[in-house]
């Protein structure tokens, strides 16, 4: 461990020292690297037949500066001349590079990333024809189903829009980039809190976003890695390679304190018409003040949603620090919510997150998920939010649940007309899309025939191994280990035959047996018809009615 | 004099955990002889109750808290009940075949006990449930009563799934029980009861036949 005290570069002479008391940021990283020819391939889809490439002119010649996977494998690269490599390959298709529209679709993209942050910032450390993104997505996750989840649902829309996409999330933008171009094979795109440090030491230095000249010097004075940098006295390095090499790598490690060192992601906007904010004049500092003003804003905002008939799905409260930083928390309703005490309500433990400090100069606060607004069945048209405060709803506690768990925590079990036990009780997110809030809307369970059932399953059988044999074959064992324990089979009833939808990526079948052990205790047995391996698969519960056994 | 006492009693029961304004109400288990050993002859409504099991492998004390699943669910047509766990291997085809209703159970999932308590209070304030199942392990006394005034002032039942291990622990509990399976059967043993007198009990196989 290594404290950095004595060597101040750029900001704050103590980097890293007080990261540990600010919540983690979560910034994922798009690296794009066929851009431009995924761009030109969907506007013109037979390109995709054969290999292609982008060029320039300069110099009176046209040069390739991208060239696509198919062109990429026969060798074609940026740098070559096109007559060159048409001479090669005749059939090779070409296209002029159109780095503004290039531009222009990458803030279009840019824009609808706003999906999921408002906080979308263009890379501007790219190659010709590559582009990227960053994504603050610090306190999203939990709204989207978690980090993974929201990953794969960025990954699956780029590839919905044809383009070629690395996606990563680390704790800061460097870590970020650093990881989506140079991460091992197999590795985890996510880096969590903390984890940045480590796992990049061993990626090449060009891993740190330094000017191809830099990245050469380096090279030739053997400091190939991230981590023989990270190694060599900070002064040394700062006198030597100057003060940008330094900034790269505390980026890139995590250890840049906070300032515009530290590269807050400028909120990019998409437009909302539900919208207030507040300025001040003197900085506010007490975290105490974010409630105060939250409590104005809310009926503002609740008022321009109530004149058009709407309620709030997703609110988020932003606040711009005055050296230029910002931070932000979101909630999710369940219903189009335009209770100002509930929405408050939802805020409140979110609100502790948020760090004031060095002082707030605005606060915003949007809706940019609304939904218009039911009132509900009895009728009441005027005052219905303040008659909704009192009410008890279970849409209320939904909210509050899922705000403080994450959406994915707070469900309800919904059948599924599988054979196969573990997805027969499929869990349900209430805040997924179309996921009702009223009772009598959630799927109704089909009445079953009293059959010998478990109270618990386990989400995979667990393999039990076999002491002794049943006498014929297919029977259950007469004992087994399970769990390090030695149990006798005293009784059995089964079996219970389940054939699997093999189509559907189910096991092709496997009997059921409740058996009872020597003490009592009741499980759930199965034997896989295919291999003939037993397992334990859940927990039955004496004289429940769901289990009855035959001697 | 007699209203100094009530005054008293009032305030050693809200001492206790009970809330004396509010009228309470019992959820019969459906067991004569259990019903009859506890006062006002069933589960009280509004409490905090707790169900010990020896170990995790044993699906008796699971199987006794299905039971009072659906019978609150019963008393409570229109209102959901709360399941609140670390665990994530509640299945509902098991649950509807023992006599609850999958429909009306909200599940929360959660990481660690502060998440669980969160659970426990935000749903017994809520107003909006019938009563709260949840598993936890360690809970100490203050904790403990917290949940049980919570439960005592919206008159939503509590009841927690606990490792037997923590029986000796003190609890505001009202009732106290440990499920056990045994061969051919279940044993329940009823350890605390406040107000009221323990008692144990021998399940057989069919289901209300009590030894």
């Amino acid at each position: 461990m290594s404290v950095n005290v004595g060597v101040s570069v750029g900001g704050s002479a103590f980097p890293g020292l007080f990261d540990s008391l600010r919540p983690a940021r979560r910034i994922a990283a798009a690296w794009l690297p066929n851009f431009s020819v995924n761009l030109s391939i969907k506007t013109l889809p037979k390109l995709k037949e054969s290999p292609l490439v982008m060029f320039q002119h300069e110099a009176g010649r046209s040069w390739i500066i991208a060239a696509d996977p198919a062109a990429q494998a026969l060798g074609i690269g940026p740098g070559q001349a096109v007559a060159d490599a048409r001479a090669l390959y005749p059939d090779l298709q070409t296209r002029a590079a159109d780095p503004a529209g290039d531009r222009s679709a990458l803030e279009k993209l840019a824009d609808w990333c706003g999906r999921y942050t408002p906080w979308v910032g263009i890379d501007a450390c790219v190659g010709p024809g590559e582009a990227g993104l960053f994504l603050d997505l610090t306190g999203c996750a939990h709204l989207n189903g978690g980090e993974a989840a929201l990953l794969a649902d960025i990954e699956h829309h780029f590839a919905r829009f044809g383009l070629d996409a690395r996606l990563t999330l680390a704790e800061s933008p460097g870590a970020a980039w650093a990881w989506s171009r140079f991460r091992p094979a197999g590795a985890t795109p996510i880096l969590a809190p903390g984890a940045a440090g480590l796992a990049l030491r061993p990626l090449p230095i060009e891993a740190l976003r330094i000017p191809a000249a830099t990245a050469e010097t380096l090279r030739r004075l053997g400091l190939k890695r991230i981590a023989d940098l990270a190694a060599l006295p900070r002064a040394a390095l700062a006198a030597r390679f100057g003060a940008d090499l330094l900034r790269r790598l505390d980026q890139a490690l995590g250890r840049a304190g906070a300032g515009p060192d530290n590269e807050p992601i400028a909120p990019r906007r998409p437009p909302t018409s539900y919208s207030v904010r507040g300025d001040f004049a003197e900085p506010l500092m007490v975290p105490e003040a974010l409630g105060a003003v939250l409590a104005r804003l809310l009926p503002r905002l609740c008022r321009l949603l109530e004149r058009d008939g709407r309620g709030a799905r997703r609110l988020v409260y932003t606040l711009y620090r005055i050296d230029g930083t910002s931070a932000a928390a979101a909630i999710g309703t369940s219903h189009a919510a335009r209770d100002p005490a509930h929405l408050a309500k939802l805020f409140q433990p979110r609100l502790e997150t948020l760090d004031p400090d060095p002082g707030i100069e605005t606060l915003t606060l949007e809706a940019p998920e609304t939904a218009p607004f039911v009132s509900d069945q009895n009728g009441l048209t005027h005052n219905e939010d303040a008659a909704l405060a009192d009410r008890p709803t279970l849409a209320g506690l939904v909210d509050r649940l899922a705000n403080r768990l994450g959406a994915d925590r707070v469900g309800y079990l919904a059948p599924h007309a599988l054979h196969m036990p573990e997805r027969q009780n499929r869990f349900v997110s209430a805040l997924a899309a179309g996921a009702p809030t009223d009772l009598s809307a959630w799927s109704a369970w089909p009445a079953t025939a009293a059959v010998t059932l478990p109270l618990r399953l386990f989400p995979v059988p667990e393999r039990v191994e076999v002491e002794t044999p049943g006498a014929r074959a297919g029977d259950p064992p007469v004992s087994f280990l399970w769990r390090g324990h030695l149990y006798r089979v005293a009784r059995a009833r089964g079996p219970d035959r389940r054939l699997g939808a093999w189509w559907q990526g189910e096991s092709a079948g496997r009997d059921y047996w409740a058996i009872e052990e020597s003490a009592g205790r009741r499980l759930w047995l199965c034997r896989d018809l295919a291999t003939g391996r037993w397992f334990v698969h859940g927990i039955l519960a004496p004289g429940c009615g769901a289990c009855k056994m035959q001697s | 004099m007699t209203l100094m006492l009530r005054d008293l009693r009032a305030r050693i029961a809200r001492i206790e955990g009970f809330s004396p304004e509010r009228k309470t109400q019992a959820c019969p288990t459906g067991w004569k002889a259990v019903d009859t050993i506890l006062p006002g002859g069933g589960l009280l409504e509004g409490a905090l109750h707790e169900i010990h099991s020896p170990d995790p492998a044993d699906g008796a004390a699971m199987g006794f808290a299905a039971r009072l699943l659906g019978r609150l669910q019963a008393r409570a047509p229109a209102r959901a009940v709360l399941w609140a766990s670390c665990r994530a291997d509640l299945f509902a085809p098991g649950l509807h075949a023992a006599g609850t209703d999958p429909q009306r159970l909200l599940i929360a999932r959660c990481r660690d006990s502060e998440e669980l308590l969160f659970a426990y209070e935000e749903g017994l304030k809520s107003k909006a449930l019938a009563a709260v199942f949840g598993e936890i392990g360690e809970l100490d006394f203050s904790l403990s009563r917290r949940l049980q005034l919570a439960a005592a002032d919206t008159g939503a039942t509590l009841v927690l799934l606990r490792p037997a291990r923590f029986g000796a622990e003190p609890s505001a509990a009202i009732t106290r029980w440990r499920a056990e399976s045994c061969p051919g059967g279940w044993a329940l043993t009823l350890f605390r009861c406040r107000n009221g007198r323990p008692g144990h009990w021998r399940m057989s196989e069919k289901l209300g036949e009590c030894r």
